[in-house]
């Protein structure tokens, strides 16, 4: 048996189409963590969402690993959020006259992991999401607007512009909402029993430490024990 | 093709010749001297890409598989790899990241490590075709698994890479189905890329559907112009390019005859009356000319598109205002009328042929 008996020119197409997929993201990656930080976040237990249902086909549908960043838009006053929407919408397709509704573009947006939450609004109680307090188009209309020693970080995101008249930006989300983890992180996170929410608090008992890359991708630097519950 | 068409491939050839020499012999053969060097040559390469694609000579051939046997292997192979992707699942929280990295990439690796195997013992294509469509499969499962690996969010670059792939192997396989179907998926990732190419997201693709049009023409043109770069045993293929580019650009004619799809400028009634008027007259122009210029691809696929037009219109008009016993009778009508036409239409065009 003689397996490639004379290289097929379609093998090696193939081939060129194997590694070109395999580099692409290789170097996407290269790039996001080789290049400037765009901010670092100390994220306990009680500003995400523990997810169990991790695996290969957990990863192929949603990208679930364990961990989801549970990222609520907070944009306050409401006139900041007006002129935000403004801004966002002065994007190339909210100009034609036959634009969609609706329509989600990417984009950047601007996570804030201090700020406290609107204590009004019910989640409060218990978990303290992490807030998205700006947006815009392209990195750099965001670099002036936050301060990485104050818990913000500048990532991808999605946003979705409404075309009625008056622009909206009600619908901002994170592009990555999954991290993946590295396999401590994972074996940790495994051994945590579920939270006891009899007294509807939660109790963090780790610290996540989350960065952003060059190209607004995360990954996540570390994850450690909290030796008693934070306030 | 398989061995066994490849076999009796050479076989003709080499009574060709023999019988090319005899009349020569006997002053019966009047071919010019260029015509004769043209053949010759011709013949000269389909042996040469015979000896290149793997396939055994008539000795060594296999008969092609039974459809009972190809089911049940089929079913077999389905649920091997079912198992093997549940250990995976249920071992994938213990690997390293890395570890998932390199299980990630050699899956498809595997699987077309096992279809070169077969194609080069001078089995049935078509168990080599499987293993190189799931290769195809794993290779865009990979790319998804990769970019979540690396935190990133998956694009339809993925699409156009994994049907590359795919094209590129059904090529390999001179699998017509692999290769349209592939085929099919790299036009869609190539639409795609091109409909969100500034920065909007998947949600936005329904209502931008000409680059898929436009990528559907492409794949067609590709398949229909003569290319003298194409060694002749993959001519046939380009058969896959038209299907593919047909199918394509048909169903995005077809969609765009709904309003909001469009990403023209313009009013969305006009623009939707617009596009079904094109649609009618475009599906009926391959009809007519594929009859005439005795182009099959062309007379079978606007007949394809033409009835898939007419029931998709007929649903978008009355399919609200009927009950679900309605629409189930309505549906079995259709398939028999369909096939009833398309019968009809058969013995038309062979009528027409001879």
């Amino acid at each position: 048996m003689r397996l490639w008996p004379r290289s097929h020119f379609s093998l090696w197409i193939a081939g060129i189409f194997y590694g070109l997929g395999v580099l692409v993201i290789l170097s996407t990656a290269a790039i996001n963590r080789l290049g400037p930080e765009s901010g670092r976040l100390g994220l306990d237990e009680c500003r995400l969402v523990t997810d169990r249902h991790s695996g290969l086909f957990a990863m192929l549908r949603d990208g679930s690993d364990g961990i989801r960043l549970a990222a609520t838009a907070d944009l306050s006053p409401s006139s900041y959020a007006r002129s935000l929407a403004e801004r966002l919408g002065s994007g190339p397709l909210v100009q034609t006259e036959n634009n969609h509704s609706q329509s989600s573009l990417s984009g950047y947006i601007v996570l804030d992991a201090k700020r406290k939450y609107d204590a009004g609004k019910p989640s409060a109680q218990s978990k303290r999401p992490l807030l998205i307090v700006d947006s815009a188009r392209s990195m750099d209309q965001l670099v002036q607007r936050y301060d990485p020693d104050l818990g913000m970080a500048v990532a991808r995101g999605y946003y979705q512009v409404a075309n009625t008249g008056q622009w909206s930006d009600q619908k901002l989300r994170l592009a990555v909402e999954y991290p993946t983890l590295p396999r401590a992180a994972r074996h940790m996170l495994k051994q945590l029993l579920p939270q006891d929410d009899a007294d509807n608090a939660c109790r963090s008992r780790f610290l996540l430490d989350i960065r952003y890359g060059a190209l607004g991708h995360p990954w996540i630097a570390g994850l450690r024990p909290l030796s008693g519950p934070t306030p | 093709m398989t061995s066994h068409r490849a076999a009796q491939r050479r076989n003709a050839i080499a009574g060709f010749r023999a019988e090319q020499r005899r009349l020569e012999e006997l002053g019966l053969f009047p071919l010019a001297t260029d015509a004769k060097k043209a053949i010759r040559a011709y013949h000269d390469e389909v042996l040469h890409d015979l000896d290149s694609s793997g396939a055994r000579t008539g000795e060594g051939a296999e008969y092609p598989a039974h459809w009972g046997m190809r089911l049940a292997a089929t079913a077999g192979l389905f649920v091997i790899v079912g198992i093997v992707l549940y250990m995976i699942d249920q071992s994938w929280a213990a690997l390293s990241n890395w570890g998932r990295f390199v299980l990630a990439t050699s899956i498809p690796l595997v699987f077309l490590f096992l279809s070169e195997v077969i194609l080069s013992l001078g089995r049935s294509r078509y168990f080599s075709t499987l293993l190189a469509g799931l290769s195809a499969v794993a290779v865009c499962s990979m790319l998804v698994l990769l970019t979540r690996l690396f935190n990133q969010s998956p694009g339809p670059l993925i699409l156009l890479v994994a049907g590359g792939y795919g094209a590129a192997l059904g090529h390999r396989q001179q699998s017509i189905p692999l290769g349209s179907l592939a085929l099919f998926a790299m036009g869609f990732g190539l639409g795609a890329c091109l409909a969100v190419a500034d920065g909007s997201t998947w949600d936005a693709l329904p209502h931008r559907l000409e680059p898929f049009l436009l990528a559907g023409i492409g794949l067609f043109v590709v398949g229909a112009i003569k290319i003298k770069a194409i060694p002749p045993a993959l001519a046939p293929m380009q058969c896959a390019w038209r299907i593919s580019g047909l199918a394509l650009a048909g169903l995005a004619l077809i969609a765009l005859g709904f309003e909001g799809t469009s990403l023209l400028p313009g009013l969305h009634t006009t623009l939707a009356k617009g596009w079904q008027l094109a649609a009618v007259l475009i599906f009926l122009a391959l009809i007519i000319t594929g009859y005439f210029a005795r182009w099959r691809d062309l007379f079978y696929g606007g007949t394809h598109l033409s009835f898939l037009f007419i029931i998709v219109r007929l649903y978008h008009w009355i399919g609200a205002d009927l009950s679900i016993g309605l629409k189930a009778v309505g549906a079995l009508a259709l398939v028999g009328l369909f096939m009833w036409l398309m019968s009809l239409l058969c013995r038309i065009y062979i009528r027409g042929r001879t």
